[in-house]
């Protein structure tokens, strides 16, 4: 049994569109999805999707952040950073 | 013996996995293409129709993802809350601003990720989403 191409076209945008929705372009602009048929380009988006989730944002989860709420900066007494 | 834990997962944990499944497929897929397979040979999945049932469920239910097994209302909505822009009570509410660098066809397939999940009831979302973060906890090894 083989997966017919529309469906493969269909999972291959839905997984790019996952990324995205996941928050791996962090901002920048999307990337065109490659060719179903474009071993090379799917290379390249692979390989640049690795480096966005590389340099993305910091995955939060277990980290325990110092409580700054009371914190006062220069600017809120009115006396700039400056 | 029955396995009467109940592991949790996070929703950033699930995002993590779910975003270094998806690029370890793509890298997959194309180290297996470039060895002269087929998409359908390389992509290491099997089906007999052009019309899949669900693709989200397919594409995340490789051997050894951490999301098979999920079903398709599952794997729908451990995606959407990953996204971390999805609630349960706001469901019909758009997911994205106008803000956010998002293409249209992202806009698009999470939007029909959430029209698909609308029927659900509280508690039946409630039940889906337990059973779908022990799914993927124990498939990660976390349980």
């Amino acid at each position: 049994m083989s997966m017919g191409r529309d469906a493969g076209k269909g999972v291959l945008r839905m997984m790019g569109s996952l990324l995205e929705a996941l928050g791996v372009n962090d901002g920048r602009s999307p990337l065109p999805l490659p060719s179903i048929d474009d071993a090379d380009g799917i290379k390249a988006y692979a390989v640049e999707m690795q480096r966005r989730l590389e340099h993305g944002p910091i995955i939060e989860d277990d980290i325990e952040y110092e409580d700054v709420s009371d914190v006062v900066c220069p600017h809120d007494r009115g006396q700039g950073w400056n | 013996m029955h396995n009467t834990a109940k592991p949790t997962l996070s929703r950033q944990r699930t995002a993590s996995f779910l975003r270094a499944y998806i690029v370890r497929y793509l890298t997959d897929l194309n180290q297996h293409m470039i060895k002269g397979q087929t998409y359908d040979e390389a992509s290491h999945t099997a089906h007999n129709d052009d019309k899949l049932a669900d693709l989200v469920q397919f594409g995340l239910s490789r051997p050894s993802s951490p999301f098979t097994g999920l079903t398709p209302i599952q794997a729908k909505l451990i995606v959407l809350d990953a996204t971390g822009r999805y609630s349960p009570n706001l469901r019909r509410s758009s997911t994205w601003s106008d803000n956010d660098v998002v293409s249209r066809q992202t806009r698009r397939v999470t939007s029909a990720m959430i029209r698909q999940t609308t029927d659900l009831s509280k508690g039946a979302y409630e039940r889906e989403m337990a059973t779908a973060r022990q799914v993927v906890a124990v498939n990660a090894g976390l349980a």
